[in-house]
């Protein structure tokens, strides 16, 4: 495709706003997938991870107006997604059904890909993929949210502190501190 | 350099944000303290092992699933309610087009009440009562009988907006009889 006619995500949000019903399309598919990943990363849960990722892209559709262009498509994006994400988290926290360091072997089927599962490296792969993912559910949610979007979604401290809507200082420290818990947590594994 | 003041600058030290003095002071520090410096490769390890994360897709019916969930809501009359208030996201002093409008006529309405409530600036009305006294002595009596028994039914009947001989009963002198039936009360 041409580049002049690939829109940014600022100009598709804008189209949207003028009633162009496929920018909005066009933003689901973009974002999809990036959001599940950011999502299941931090609930660990595919079932719940996808229905979040739906209620923030139907929230993208009702509160379309709600977004200005002040700020980057993909910090507003994140920040519902990551609000509704903590929400969620609280009321799992409340209901008490889950233990977040429990991890069934349904939830691992969801994130891994179709990869061939018969070589040594795959496996190991997996289980290092597991590891991780295990260290990452026992961070604070605050060393979590920002960890995530900084290592797995690699976006820049800037876009973290808007998404957080913490002082960049602040981001830098918890990526830090965030980094050094889960290599503490993981050191066995290496 | 100590080993909390080190922690705290492996970010920087591994994404190459710190100046070239720290840096040296921190790979200086590695050099005295190899666990330092195996601590600092396994972050780096860590790190890059979370970048090849794989990323976790949606499943296949997601967007069927989405497209219906938004067809709901578009339908929803709530939402029809939410998006006729949010046709054209333009504000007016702060103020959606609905709400505009409110404050708006509110403003004018107050403005109209209160101009109601003010008196007429009319120069005969506003003279002092010893001027009223000496009009109301200079008005002829009036020959036909009253149509009301009551005066106060008459006043009230007087300010009806629909009368609309006031003015010429105004210039008959009319006008002064009724000042003169206030007085006389």
């Amino acid at each position: 495709m041409d580049k002049e006619f690939i829109y940014s995500d600022e100009e598709l949000i804008a189209r949207f706003q003028n009633g162009d019903e496929q920018a909005y399309v066009e933003l689901v598919n973009r974002y999809r997938d990036r959001l599940m990943t950011f999502v299941y990363r931090f609930v660990n849960d595919g079932v719940i991870a996808e229905d979040i990722v739906q209620d923030t892209l139907v929230k993208l559709y009702t509160h379309k107006d709600y977004y200005r262009n002040i700020a980057k498509f993909s910090t507003w994006i994140y920040t519902i997604a990551g609000n509704l994400a903590k929400t969620e988290l609280r009321k799992k926290k409340r209901r008490k059904v889950t233990n977040l360091s429990e991890m069934g072997t349904e939830d691992w089927e969801y994130q891994i890909p179709a990869v061939e599962r018969d070589t040594g490296d795959t496996v190991q792969s997996q289980f290092a993929e597991q590891q991780i993912q295990r260290a990452i559910q026992s961070l604070p949610l605050h060393f979590r949210t920002v960890v995530i979007l900084r290592d797995i979604q690699e976006l820049s401290y800037e876009e973290i502190s808007k998404i957080v809507e913490v002082p960049l200082g602040t981001v830098k420290s918890r990526i830090n501190r965030a980094r050094l818990q889960l290599q503490e947590m993981l050191k066995e594994l290496r | 350099m100590n080993r909390y003041q080190f922690e705290d600058l492996i970010s920087d030290y591994i994404e190459n944000k710190l100046p070239i003095a720290k840096r040296k002071e921190l790979e200086a520090f590695m050099e005295a303290n190899p666990e330092a410096k195996d601590q600092l490769e396994s972050i780096r390890s860590l790190m890059k092992s979370m970048k090849k994360l794989p990323e976790v897709k949606t499943s296949d019916e997601f967007t069927a699933k989405l497209m219906k969930r938004v067809e709901f809501e578009k339908n929803r009359p709530s939402a029809k309610k939410y998006v006729a208030t949010t046709v054209g996201s333009k504000t007016y002093f702060g103020f959606t087009p609905v709400y505009a409008t409110v404050m708006t006529a509110l403003v004018v309405a107050f403005v109209v009440v209160g101009m109601q409530l003010v008196p007429k600036t009319n120069n005969n009305s506003t003279v002092l009562p010893t001027s009223i006294t000496a009009e109301t002595s200079t008005i002829p009596k009036s020959t036909s009988p009253k149509p009301y028994q009551n005066d106060d039914i008459m006043l009230a009947e007087d300010h009806d907006s629909t009368d609309v001989d006031g003015p010429a009963r105004v210039k008959s002198g009319q006008f002064d009889d009724k000042i003169k039936l206030v007085g006389n009360k």
